[in-house]
């Protein structure tokens, strides 16, 4: 995908174009709204990772730039002021995601990935398919192979930010962050002890696992036929 | 006398006022009045000593003999009650009245006060001509006018201070009238209205001036207070931007090859403070959201039962057999709320109980719906808190004194739950901490 990263906060910038190439992006950068949005018009990107807050020209002036010009470019904002109302703020103004400063770079590439790959929004679906593991989210029951396995609340949601991306490896803390939204007590060491758990029902009858270790990283889900 | 309301104090310093004044004026008249009196009177004791004597002078036409005795018919009939004595030239007695008794009412010339007869009189003795005539008047008339202005006035002074009381109680009451509005308007400001200013009254008064006054304090607080809530939010904002920084860095060497196992330790210790900090951060913004009333609730109809069970799951899960916890609720218990400030209160409770509960005690959540509230308590087994903990364990920045340096948390959020539950309409409250349970509610309105 070709990217922009739009941020004035230089290292900032930097350390999001890094990440982002290393998941293989085309990815370029500029610290200032005005010559950003010249280059966008030009040669319209995929995607764009727009700060607010910017010398020259506001992010969301931008944004509105984009929607009039009617770019197929999709939009991540990347913000310091992350609240509600800045929230519907920007959602309201076109853009497809939003994130609050600071943020973990995994779940931006994460989200950049799918806004890539589906060109939408993240996927927030009432039934989550994963190989022979299904999901129904509004009534929190979850099957596997056609056999109810009882999930414990806080379980269901482990699992749940797991099979929303299957395939992707979430990192100890991250699920932490998503669970939890904001630090407190619990560590990582309880996420673990979720996700024992989780194997120990997901795999009655010697079924093969759903859920994977990546050693030194985190968990991932992937699929059994 | 201090804690008396101003019109009272304003009633009885009048009626005690009134009081003093009326009988210092009573006192002086009545002096004055008495030696008036006493001056009529010897003028009186003079005139009838003279005309005695004229009379005796010219007795049916030629004078009496001033050596003989006398007797009652020589003296005129509106004289014979006046006690009296007449003496010869030579100081023979001539005449003695018969209401003196065994009384001698002689003496030198001049006028002098004497008991007669067990009467309180007063004596004029007056040479006249070869005769000295000693004549009394009983002075209990003059004696009794002081204690009957006594007794006049205090049969009246009760009903006359009454009557300076009530109007002092009206004058002052009128007075204060306009201060008591004053005062009432006032309490009605608060954090929540501090854009309010007190009616300006329409006279040009004192009132009017301690309003102009009052007013301008409380524009001066309302735009401190702004600035202070303005200051937090912008520093929060301010310091999001290098944490986020720090933040993508820290996470940024983690991804590349060149870094070993220790390092890979160290950052991710670092992350972990860079997340603590990240929550103060969060947590100083919310505080200055709520504290200027800028809290934006995103509400929605939910089961409080939901954020219950998830956050004693949690509890359960870190606790392993290290307590006993109990629950007690019936689903569903909507409430319309923001579900993220919600979770937060209720976490908040929940990871508290577990951090502050002995080895081997008991936490008990306890969720109801009570006259259209939705009450959700927490009790956990532990020591009573000291009377200044109870006193201060919603402050910012405070922590129990009975915690140590091991618990985290950085004593926000008490109070964060509290602004949060009151933003929503709601409470929260220590209900009791008696040594054996120590225990949190909150109400929350409950929701269609």
């Amino acid at each position: 995908m070709r990217i922009l990263v739009v941020e004035d906060e230089e290292d900032l910038a930097r350390h999001v174009a890094g990440a982002l190439r290393r998941h293989e992006h085309d990815v370029e950068v500029f610290n200032d709204g005005g010559r950003a949005v010249e280059a966008a018009l030009r040669q319209p990107p995929d995607l764009m990772v727009l700060d607010l807050n910017l010398p020259t020209m506001s992010g969301l002036t931008i944004l509105s730039r984009i929607k009039q010009a009617a770019l197929p470019t999709r939009v991540i904002i990347l913000t310091a002021r992350a609240d509600v109302e800045h929230r519907i703020k920007g959602l309201n103004a076109g853009a497809d995601d939003y994130m609050g400063k600071p943020f973990s770079m995994d779940e931006l590439a994460a989200r950049v990935n799918v806004l890539g790959r589906r060109g939408g929004r993240s996927n927030d679906a009432a039934h989550i398919t994963v190989g022979d593991v299904v999901m129904d989210v509004p009534h929190r029951r979850l099957t596997r192979r056609g056999e109810r396995v009882e999930l414990s609340p806080r379980e269901f949601e482990v699992l749940q930010i797991l099979m929303r991306e299957p395939g992707r490896v979430f990192s100890r803390s991250e699920i932490c962050e998503r669970i939890w939204q904001r630090e407190h007590q619990y560590d990582t060491r309880t996420v673990e002890i979720f996700i024992m758990r989780l194997r120990k029902k997901l795999e009655f009858d010697g079924l093969p696992p759903v859920i994977h270790t990546v050693r030194g990283v985190g968990y991932q889900v992937l699929p059994v036929e | 006398m201090r804690r008396w309301p101003l019109r009272i104090k304003v009633g009885v310093y009048a009626a005690v006022l009134t009081a003093v004044t009326f009988i210092a004026a009573s006192g002086a008249l009545l002096v004055v009045i008495h030696f008036r009196q006493l001056g009529e009177l010897d003028d009186e004791l003079r005139g009838d000593a003279t005309e005695i004597v004229r009379d005796l002078q010219n007795f049916r036409g030629a004078p009496v003999n001033p050596r003989h005795p006398l007797s009652g018919k020589y003296i005129r009939a509106d004289l014979q009650d006046r006690q009296l004595m007449l003496t010869g030239p030579e100081g023979q007695m001539l005449y003695q009245s018969p209401n003196l008794g065994e009384t001698s009412i002689e003496g030198p010339p001049g006028i002098r006060e004497m008991m007669i007869n067990g009467h309180h009189s007063r004596v004029g003795s007056f040479r006249i001509g070869d005769f000295t005539v000693h004549v009394g008047i009983d002075l209990s008339e003059i004696d009794r006018l002081p204690r009957d202005v006594m007794i006049a006035l205090l049969l009246t002074m009760p009903l006359i201070a009454l009557m300076v009381f009530a109007g002092g109680l009206w004058l002052g009451q009128k007075a204060v009238a306009p201060v008591a509005r004053l005062s009432e308007a006032a309490e009605r400001i608060s954090v929540e209205n501090l854009g309010e200013r007190l009616p300006l009254p329409d006279a040009n008064d004192e009132i009017a001036r301690l309003t102009v006054v009052l007013n301008d304090a409380f524009a001066r607080l309302q735009r401190s207070y702004e600035a202070t809530a303005r200051f937090s939010a912008d520093a929060s904002h301010q310091l999001k931007t290098p944490v986020a920084v720090l933040r993508s860095g820290l996470e940024t060497m983690l991804d590349g090859d060149h870094i070993d196992a220790v390092g890979r330790e160290e950052v991710d210790n670092l992350l972990r403070h860079l997340r603590r900090l990240t929550g103060l951060i969060e947590d100083l913004l919310l505080l200055a959201r709520t504290d200027a009333r800028k809290l934006l609730l995103q509400t929605e109809p939910f089961d409080l039962c939901e954020l219950v069970e998830l956050a004693l799951d949690d509890l359960t899960t870190l606790m392993d057999d290290r307590l006993t916890i109990e629950q007690d609720f019936k689903r569903p218990l909507t409430v319309c709320a923001d579900r993220r400030h919600v979770t937060m209160i209720v976490q908040n409770l929940i990871e508290n109980a577990g951090k502050y509960t002995p080895d081997g005690g008991r936490i008990c959540a306890v969720a109801r719906e009570l006259n259209g509230e939705i009450v959700f308590s927490v009790a956990n087994t532990g020591p009573a808190l000291s009377e200044a903990d109870r006193e201060g364990i919603f402050e910012r920045f405070r922590r129990g004194s009975h915690v140590g340096e091991a618990q985290r948390g950085h004593g926000l959020g008490l109070n964060i739950a509290r602004e949060l539950a009151r933003a929503h309409g709601g409470d929260l409250k220590l209900a009791r901490s008696d040594g054996e349970w120590n225990e949190f509610v909150m109400t929350l309105p409950a929701g269609r």
